[in-house]
């Protein structure tokens, strides 16, 4: 998980990196220090207007900062991972939310650097959310000597809210920061329900990525009534597949519980997903 | 796709009276096999202009999501073809980089110069609300340090299990986890 980590910060130091380099040399141009060039006035139109900056949602990556990390042993790896990567983390908001999302995100990551692993994660800071769910496997995987291709997630709503959960599950994590879309969590009846007129979202309470053989995995699946709800960064819900092997957009498919006189292709037809962030 | 077409390629449908569409009863009904031609045609008249969306099976909140998103789309058109009037009205600042220059120090008035200032706030501003980047070698010397730690705290606990195991009499290779 510390690698997890490390590489996270790695990307949000390329990121503030660009931004405060774009950002200083627009003033300096809005001064007369310097001469615009089309990728400034890009920035320029894009703040007025309440966008995002492509140059920022186009972060060229410089790995300069990996220099930095003397004993990572993966840095080769990563530097390489670096080069071919070409956008940051996917987000639909406008400026006015992206800026305070932003902030949000590296307080968290100084949180966990400060204090160590956080009892529960937020699912919607990370820049690649699929290397923190390996990263979840592996170490339950080390820790009870069992190959990562033998395990797979179990997924539990947990009944305690965020703010009162003081220490992580024995094992796994509990993640928090989704929202349910197409359908709402009903708390008395522990499981999916038809939304409210005009409920567009709803968040998720906490949820309990429990690593498990994926045997019984298997068969906890086929013994209840649940539905396989896919996860996305964004609204969007398409992605391009990337040099890792992942989608830019599917995180994964999670096992929600459904009431009785539900069934799955209900949901589906209602286009039940789940989402890191929202569009606002 | 096969979970919409779930609703119309199906033996129910030969059942008089079908609900192509359960959300809305009545609205999509299938007349009958033994209905005429003109009693289909009136049946297929009397849909709904505008088909709701649970005739793709989602609830009736996506028509409240769908004008969202429209009116999302037509603030941000407005947005772009404000900027490119703009732009056309007024030479940029790379056609003609002096005008930016002469307004930003205030020597000229002219019409741009509240505006510009404007920009320049908007800017110091997200500068100033910018966080310092993460010390990597801090971060990394911590995550190492608590590795060390969780090490420590496991050979602790086996040493510990291998001194009970030890007084029971059960061999310790056999025990260690």
């Amino acid at each position: 998980m510390n690698t997890v980590l490390l590489q996270e910060l790695i990307r949000y130091n390329n990121l503030l990196a660009t931004m405060k380099e774009s950002l200083s040399t627009l003033l300096a141009a809005m001064k007369g220090l310097v001469l615009m060039n089309p990728d400034l006035e890009e920035v320029a139109t894009s703040l007025a207007n309440g966008w995002v900056p492509q140059l920022w949602r186009k972060v060229r990556w410089v790995c300069k900062a990996i220099a930095s990390v003397p004993s990572d042993p993966h840095r080769l790896c990563f530097a390489m991972w670096c080069r071919g990567a070409q956008a940051s983390y996917p987000s639909l908001k406008s400026l006015g939310s992206w800026i305070p999302d932003l902030l949000a995100r590296i307080i968290f990551f100084q949180d966990w650097v400060d204090h160590g692993c956080p009892p529960v994660f937020w699912i919607s800071g990370f820049f690649f959310t699929q290397s923190f769910l390996t990263g979840t496997l592996q170490d339950y995987a080390r820790s009870h000597k069992l190959s990562i291709d033998t395990i797979s997630f179990s997924f539990e709503v947990v009944h305690t809210l965020a703010e009162d959960i003081d220490s992580p599950p024995s094992d796994g994590c509990y993640v928090r920061g989704l929202f349910l879309v197409g359908c709402r969590w009903d708390s008395s009846l522990w499981a999916l329900e038809e939304p409210h007129p005009c409920q567009l979202w709803c968040p998720l309470p906490v949820l309990w990525l429990h690593p498990k053989l994926t045997q019984e995995v298997e068969k906890e699946t086929n013994s209840s009534h649940v539905l396989t709800c896919p996860v996305y960064k964004t609204s969007e819900r398409r992605g391009q597949l990337s040099t890792t092997g992942h989608s830019t957009n599917f995180v994964l498919a999670v096992k929600l519980p459904m009431s009785a006189q539900h069934t799955e292709t209900h949901w589906v037809r209602r286009g039940v997903a789940l989402l890191c962030q929202l569009d606002s | 796709m096969l979970s919409i077409l779930d609703n119309y390629y199906s033996d129910d449908v030969l059942d008089h009276g079908y609900d192509f569409v359960r959300d809305i009863p009545g609205a999509y009904k299938y007349p009958g096999a033994s209905a005429g031609v003109a009693e289909t045609v009136a049946a297929v008249r009397a849909f709904p202009v505008n088909d709701a969306p649970g005739v793709f099976g989602l609830h009736a909140n996506a028509n409240t999501a769908v004008a969202l998103a429209d009116t999302s789309n037509l603030l941000n058109v407005m947005l772009t073809v404000d900027s490119a009037s703009q732009a056309v009205a007024t030479p940029t600042v790379l056609e003609n980089p002096q005008r930016r220059r002469t307004s930003s120090v205030g020597d000229a008035p002219n019409m741009g110069a509240g505006e510009e200032e404007g920009d320049r706030a908007r800017v110091e501003e997200i500068l100033s609300r910018l966080p310092d980047e993460f010390d990597l070698k801090e971060a990394e010397k911590r995550c190492v340090g608590s590795v060390m730690v969780w090490c420590v705290m496991r050979q602790l606990k086996l040493d510990g299990w291998t001194r009970a195991l030890g007084t029971t009499g059960i061999p310790s290779s056999t025990s260690t986890p």
